[in-house]
């Protein structure tokens, strides 16, 4: 099978060169006027595939699809997909993309400000555009990531994420939406049991004392929001006004049962918007996650069971668990420091080996994700109207296996190029020759 | 053994008697105490020795000695006759692993971590010619070291104990224990066996404190060190002596000291942490030829079979878990099923033990409150079945007996000790009897106020001012209580005791003396209650009472119920009752069998033949042998087991001896812990068997070890131990310390340049080495046996492979070139993640590489790593694997392989040898496992589906013929556990609600005072990561690599 472009020769051409003569990935042009994906399998993911069908887009956004022909139209460029598939694109909702290149190396890292209380940290101020995980990202078909700071020792508030769109000159190009949601990383005094007692009771302490540093902070903030205009400004609590108004959703994030309780507890007495991130222990609290209709966002499935007793698969079964219990959620990668985000469909594939629908876990990657984070006006599925976002592959992008051939993100096809084709391509070069002189010896 | 021997040699110093009067050198300041120190106890019930009982009878003492033991009352002239009627007597009590008299500097806390970290000859500035560890101290004597501790001698009194062997608790080699009894009068007096026996423990540094040993490993290498530098020491000086001229070998107090020890006159007690350390101390005491006892963990009952074969002598710790912290149900799946079942089946490791014929001796050791706690932990321990005479001999004949003191300490007999304990009620046996009074060498302890109080008195009041009126005082003998008279609503009033008075504030209305508050004070004189009242209207009123009713002692008999032992092993979750069956003959039929052989390469609807473990026959419509069992398979893939060439699952105490840049002296073998979780939920991925590897802290790191994932099996039961040896290297930014943090800037080395003078210097050292053991000659000086340079020689001789964590293009190339040099066999290079750039260097040498599939980015180093890099070598031919060095990867390795497709284009059977053949090939094995061929080891993996694909799962896992995993059996487990888990919960919150003391959370099993101490880093999970040596086994599981936020710090220090 074998992707016959056979009208989009110039827009192709256009890629080859871009990537030959130049070592870095570029954005690279719209093209002029509507295109037309045809003779494709189509996965809308809103709607059941399509076994064979069509695509047209202009000005980066879908403007029609359909079963069998397309019809005909002129100036329209046409990409005959014969063989492969068209997905949305991936949207991972929990990653550092742009604030961390190289964990160990502190000055790449820009996750975390100093102290408990930040809400006023906004991501979109740091994200690198030209991190060479980006490209790595999209080449496995992520193209939509929420960029998200982080807690450092004290962290507590850690401030406000940004989704970004992979493809863009700047950050200010590739926004969709700033801020998406505050990010509380529950203070936790769930050590390993068998640390010495004596540190145990240090972290306990500094862990209660961060709890209570959250409270005063909402209280305050509370305080600030009573005033229309405030007799002089406090970024922090201003930060907090959208939360507190249930303007922007707070993203709580936290694992152990207990401190999801606790979590949950404080979302309720604050009468807030939230949503839990991580939840490894969502599976303990389903009848309440429920009754209170709180969505879930996965860091993955591929972690250890958090306990010896757990079931071996627990991490596995947790999404189709989720979703028997009708409760909201979405997949992120598991890995915490983006540098491979690429595996996204496999943490969600995983969850399919495990019983999870397929469907629903592409839904988990796309459409879900979209939803809990607002913007699934724009994104999460083949829909007219959206941006258009998608990938075309060989195979199911559930399976490593598979290839993917094309994408594109909000109209323009991207570069599926990235330090690592770059290293692959430079060093396969000095086998061959290598492997010339070896015969020639 | 040298049991016999042992003590027959050191009794020659033993004070077990009474020094006799006048025999003491102290001199006399003022007048002689000529007070007559003879005694005749009569009219109690004698148990003389376990079993042996007088019903009445009466003991003569004399200067401290038991002069007579007869049956019935009987008084001697001269004799102070002490009427104990109804009383019960018993020998004193002897507590083999006691801490009395132990000064600071002997305690564990005395080892505060060395910082900055110290260079190696760390002792340079301390006092005396001592070994160059601190740790390292068998020099030190107790006995000259013990301080005055009046408050211990007298909790372990009140405990009923009347002589004590103390054991120093700093560091490996601990020093010599004092035998001491528990009177007063100084430890001139006291002092009964110095230097009974040297004490040794599994202790170690807290990694990244610079200081050798930082992990169990090392210390286990570190003692095995110095018990064959002890022996080498001993030779080096009788030759020295011998050959006057000849050269002067240094001085060592410490290896001295060690010659009694090495000579068999006196055994070494080995301080158990767990139900492991006992092998790995009989393995040492093997090995170094010296006899060896045990304090136990209290985990003993998980090794009967074992003990009962080798009858160590074993000291069992009467500290018990507390109830598990059950109390909030969002936080009670923090406690695990093996923490529930230990703390149900802890009271029964005695009685365990009994019943199989051990004998053992019992310590309060590691208790807390054991005032509160010893004597109900001992009827617990009886009330799960060990019979009470089992007990009184594990805390009388057998210690006296195992110190060589039987014949003078553990029973009241003529020449006997005057060590007893008397008891109101059977103590063992009733949980209401109160201990009395304690004698010690003839010296009488109270131990209960003598005037108990309790009982209904009739008061009457001088010159009748008011009736007569009947009084109850209730409470404990302690602490007595003015009960309220019936009718009445008010509370027990406490009597306040002063030197035989007795005073309350109480109403007056109580003692029908109208209103007010009313202050009582009396004494009871022969039985007489006399005293005086004070009330606002007659200030000053005597009082007399008479006891019209004795507090009557109701017995409160200990129930003995039998708890019927768990097979399981692990404890607990996922316990496995034995090994799984091994089918003789197998047959399997209809898979896609993926052979890995070139001959037979992939066989649709094939079926695999296995005869006792081995692999028959591969191929389609094979015969069905009889008494086959036979597996319908259909639609299922079969592939070999997978097998993970870089992992650091199932090591206990800390996987990086981090401490000198080299350590190849220390061995991954000893640290084995077969009870980590991860070890079923990788066989629950389709992995079989795994290279464990030292961590890449050091250029030099420790010497790995190959296992086959045989959950249930013991350590040994893991290892494959002909699986050929090999060892970690390693390269690179961990080696050089650079993402250690600022503190580590001292090590040598510091960059990659150094890295490689450290390998040329350490190899030309190993080659020395090996020259001088061939030139050695009979009548030469003895040469130490360095096991440091041994392992390094083994591998110039090409007996031991090596395996280098390594990175960047530079370093590989380096190491290659090195390895050239020195003709050394290089098995894989791990991660080798640049290998895509030197894959010619590699293939030159005919190294293997071992990688990552995609990892990237979490370092500098690993800048450069690309996904293609598993097929770009593989296509160099360079034999190449990809492993996990993670718990969480290993569960999946197979679609970790896919990867290898998916970038590089590898065919499917290219991408599948990547985890299976070629590993094993590289561990060596490649003749054995790895393929599933004939002749080689039936461990398989039964899928599903495609091997590579994502939606398949690993459905059964067998190893060596047997399933070890079993979806099914798994189910099943779980249902077991869960009902497990349901029955112990039950029994927890009945025994909170009966107020037995909950543990704080976290606590589980006994106390260990072992465990240190004061090291802080800043971030939570680093804590957590530097503090992982101290995990114990039965673990949650964590992934100490990776597990946290912050995932690339442990990156860093971990791999």
């Amino acid at each position: 099978m074998k992707l016959r472009l056979v009208s989009a020769l110039p827009m192709l051409a256009a890629m080859a060169l871009a990537s030959a003569q130049n070592h870095v990935t570029r954005p690279l042009p719209a093209p002029e006027g509507p295109v037309v994906i045809e003779n494709v399998v189509l996965h809308p993911v809103s709607a059941p595939p399509i076994a064979r069908g069509w695509l047209r887009f202009e000005a980066g956004r879908i403007t029609g699809l359909g079963a069998g022909e397309a019809p005909t139209e002129d100036g329209v460029l046409r990409v005959d997909a014969e063989g492969l598939a068209l997905y949305p694109g991936f949207l991972s909702a929990h990653t550092t993309l742009g604030l961390v290149e190289i964990g160990a190396v502190r000055a790449t890292v820009d996750t975390a400000e100093t102290g408990p209380i930040n809400p006023n940290a906004r991501a979109e101020s740091a994200i690198n555009p030209d991190s060479e995980l980006i490209p790595v990202a999209r080449s496995g078909g992520v193209l939509y990531a929420l960029s998200v700071p982080q807690a450092g020792e004290l962290g507590v508030l850690v401030g406000t994420s940004a989704l970004i769109r992979l493809d863009g000159w700047s950050t200010q190009d590739m926004l969709v939406r700033a801020p998406v949601a505050m990010h509380l990383f529950w203070p936790s005094g769930e050590l390993p049991p068998w640390l010495p007692e004596p540190i145990r009771r240090q972290a306990e302490e500094r862990a209660r004392e961060r709890r209570s540093a959250l409270g005063e902070a909402f209280a305050a903030a509370r305080r600030y929001a009573d005033f229309t205009e405030p007799p002089a400004r406090d970024l922090r609590w201003e930060a907090l006004r959208p939360v507190i108004a249930r303007e922007i959703p707070l993203f709580i994030h936290a694992d152990e049962r207990a401190d999801l309780v606790a979590a949950l507890d404080f979302a309720e007495r604050e009468k807030l918007r939230v949503v839990l991130v991580g939840a490894q222990d969502a599976g303990e609290i389903l009848e309440r996650l429920r009754a209170l209709d709180v969505p879930v966002i996965l860091n993955g499935t591929h972690w250890l069971p958090r306990r010896r007793g757990d079931a071996v698969s627990a991490p596995f079964e947790l999404p189709r668990r989720l979703y028997e219990a009708g409760i909201r959620f979405a997949i992120a990668s598991s890995g915490r420091d983006s540098t491979n985000e690429r595996n996204l469909p496999f943490d969600a594939a995983t969850a399919v080996a495990w019983g999870l629908p397929r469907e629903e876990a592409l839904k988990a990657i796309t459409l879900y994700p979209a939803e809990i984070l607002g913007v699934a006006d724009r994104l999460g599925s083949l829909d007219p109207g959206k941006e258009a976002s998608f990938i075309l592959v060989e195979g199911d992008p559930l399976e490593i296996r598979s290839r993917i051939h094309a994408a594109w993100i909000a109209g323009r096809p991207i570069q599926l190029d990235d330090r690592h084709r770059r290293f692959y391509e430079k060093y396969l070069e000095k086998q061959r020759r290598s492997a010339h002189r070896r015969e020639g010896a | 053994m040298f049991r016999s021997r042992a003590f027959v040699l050191s009794m020659l110093w033993a004070f077990a008697a009474v020094p006799a009067a006048g025999e003491t050198i102290l001199p006399l300041e003022g007048l002689r105490d000529a007070t007559p120190r003879r005694f005749a106890l009569t009219g109690a019930r004698i148990v003389t020795e376990p079993g042996r009982v007088i019903e009445e009878g009466t003991i003569f003492i004399e200067e401290g000695r038991i002069v007579a033991v007869e049956r019935g009352r009987h008084a001697r002239p001269g004799f102070s006759l002490r009427d104990v009627s109804g009383l019960m007597v018993f020998p004193g009590l002897i507590d083999l692993a006691s801490d009395v008299g132990l000064p600071a500097a002997a305690r564990a806390s005395a080892l505060t971590p060395l910082t900055p970290p110290p260079p190696i000859d760390q002792q340079q500035a301390e006092p005396g010619a001592r070994h160059w560890s601190r740790r390292v101290r068998p020099e030190f004597s107790l006995a000259a070291q013990l301080v005055a501790d009046g408050e211990k001698a007298k909790s372990l009194r009140g405990l009923g104990f009347t002589a004590a062997l103390s054991l120093p608790e700093a560091g490996i080699f601990r020093g010599q224990a004092a035998f001491v009894g528990l009177g007063e009068g100084g430890w001139r007096r006291q002092l009964l066996k110095p230097d009974a026996l040297q004490v040794i423990g599994f202790d170690f540094a807290p990694f990244g404190s610079g200081e050798y040993p930082n992990a169990l490993m090392g210390a286990i290498a570190l003692i095995r060190q110095t018990l064959f530098d002890g022996r080498w020491h001993g030779e080096r000086l009788a030759h020295w002596r011998a050959h006057p001229g000849s050269a002067r070998p240094e001085a060592n107090l410490a290896l001295e000291a060690l010659a009694p020890l090495l000579a068999g006159r006196q055994p070494a007690l080995f301080v158990l942490r767990d139900e492991l350390d006992y092998a790995r101390a009989t393995r040492i005491a093997e090995e170094a030829g010296i006899e060896a006892w045990y304090l136990g963990s209290g985990f003993e009952y998980r090794l009967l079979p074992r003990l009962i074969r080798e009858r160590p002598r074993l000291i069992l710790p009467l500290a018990f878990p507390d109830v598990p912290a059950v109390a909030h149900p969002e936080r009670e799946q923090r406690v695990s099923l093996a923490e529930l079942s230990h703390w149900e089946e802890a009271p029964a490791n005695p009685a365990r033990l009994h019943a199989s014929g051990l004998r053992f001796a019992l310590s309060a050791r590691g208790l807390r409150q054991p005032e509160r706690r010893f004597w109900p932990n001992l009827r617990r321990a009886i009330a799960a079945g060990l019979p009470p005479e089992a007990a009184l001999a594990a805390l009388t004949t057998t210690p006296a007996a195992w110190l060589g003191l039987g014949d003078r300490m553990g029973r009241i007999a003529p020449g006997y000790r005057a060590d007893l304990l008397i008891a109101e009620g059977d103590p063992f046996l009733d949980q209401e009897a109160r201990l009395i009074e304690l004698w010690i060498e003839g010296e009488r302890f109270a131990l209960a106020p003598e005037d108990d109080p309790r009982g209904r008195w009739r008061l009457e009041f001088a010159g009748e001012v008011a009736k007569p009126v009947e009084v109850a005082i209730g409470g404990s003998a302690e602490r007595p209580e003015i009960l309220p008279t019936e009718g009445e609503t008010g509370r027990p009033i406490r009597l306040e005791r002063s030197e035989g008075r007795f005073a309350a504030v109480l109403p007056a209305a109580r003692l029908g003396l109208g209103e007010g508050q009313a202050s009582f004070g009396f004494a009871i004189i022969a039985g007489r209650l006399i005293g005086e009242l004070a009330l606002a209207a007659t200030p000053k009123l005597g009082v007399t009472g008479a006891r019209v009713a004795a507090r009557t002692r109701e017995a409160k008999p200990v129930e003995v119920r039998s708890l019927s032992p768990s097979p399981r092993y692990p404890a607990g979750e996922y316990g496995r009752e034995g090994p799984p069956p091994q089918p003789e003959v197998l047959l399997l039929r209809g898979a896609t069998i993926w052979t890995m052989d070139d001959a037979l390469g992939r066989i649709e609807g094939g079926d695999l033949l296995v005869e006792r473990g081995r692999i028959r026959a591969v191929g389609r419509g094979l015969q069905v042998p009889p008494r086959a069992l036979v597996l319908d398979v259909t639609g299922k893939h079969l592939t070999p087991g997978i097998v993970d060439a870089h992992s650091h699952t199932a090591i206990a105490g800390g996987l990086n001896e981090a401490s000198h840049a080299v350590t190849s002296e220390v061995r991954i073998a000893d640290v084995i812990d077969p009870t980590d979780i991860n070890l079923y939920r990788q066989l629950a991925g389709g992995v079989t068997a795994a290279l464990l590897l030292h961590g890449s802290a050091n250029p030099i790191g420790g010497q790995s070890a190959v296992i086959k994932l045989r959950w249930g099996e013991s350590a040994e039961g893991l290892l494959l131990a002909d699986a050929p040896p090999g060892i970690k290297f390693a390269l690179g930014e961990n080696v050089k310390q650079s993402n250690w943090g600022d503190a580590f800037r001292v090590r040598y080395p510091q960059t990659r340049m150094g890295v490689e003078q450290i390998f040329e210097d350490r190899f030309s050292a190993a080659r020395e080495y090996l020259e001088a053991r061939r030139r050695q000659r009979k009548g030469d000086p003895p040469l130490r046996r360095d096991l440091r340079l041994e392992a390094l020689a083994e591998i110039l001789e090409g007996k031991r492979l090596v395996h280098i964590h390594s990175y960047v293009q530079s370093e590989i190339a380096m190491f290659a070139r090195l390895a050239e040099r020195w003709g050394i066999r290089v098995a894989t290079f791990q991660h080798v993640l640049e290998g895509y750039k030197v894959s010619e260097e590699i293939r030159r040498i005919g190294a293997g590489a071992s990688s990552f599939a995609d990892w990237w980015a979490f370092k500098f180093e690993v800048y450069d790593a690309i996904p293609h890099n598993a097929a770009m070598l593989t296509r160099a031919g360079v034999l190449t694997s990809i492993n996990s060095d993670s718990n969480e990867h290993a569960r999946r390795l197979n679609t970790e392989a896919a990867k290898a497709v998916r970038y590089g284009g590898l065919s499917e059977v290219e991408a599948l040898a990547l985890v299976t053949r070629n590993p094993a090939e590289q561990l060596g094995l490649g003749q054995r496992i790895g393929r599933l061929a004939p002749g080689w080891d039936a461990d398989f993996v039964v899928w599903s589906g495609h091997p590579l694909s994502t939606f398949s799962i690993a459905e059964q896992t067998w190893i060596d013929g047997r399933r070890y995993f079993d979806r099914e059996e798994d189910a099943q487990w779980r249902t077991r556990d869960a009902a497990e888990r349901q029955r112990l919960l039950a029994l927890a919150r009945e025994a909170l609600a009966r107020g037995e003391g909950a543990a704080e959370e976290g606590e589980t099993g006994a106390s260990s005072p072992e465990r240190p101490r004061s090291f802080r880093p800043r971030l939570l999970p680093d804590i957590a990561v530097h503090l992982a040596a101290l995990r114990g086994i039965y673990h949650e599981g964590w992934d100490l690599d990776t597990c946290s936020l912050q995932e690339h710090r442990h990156r860093t220090l971990w791999p």
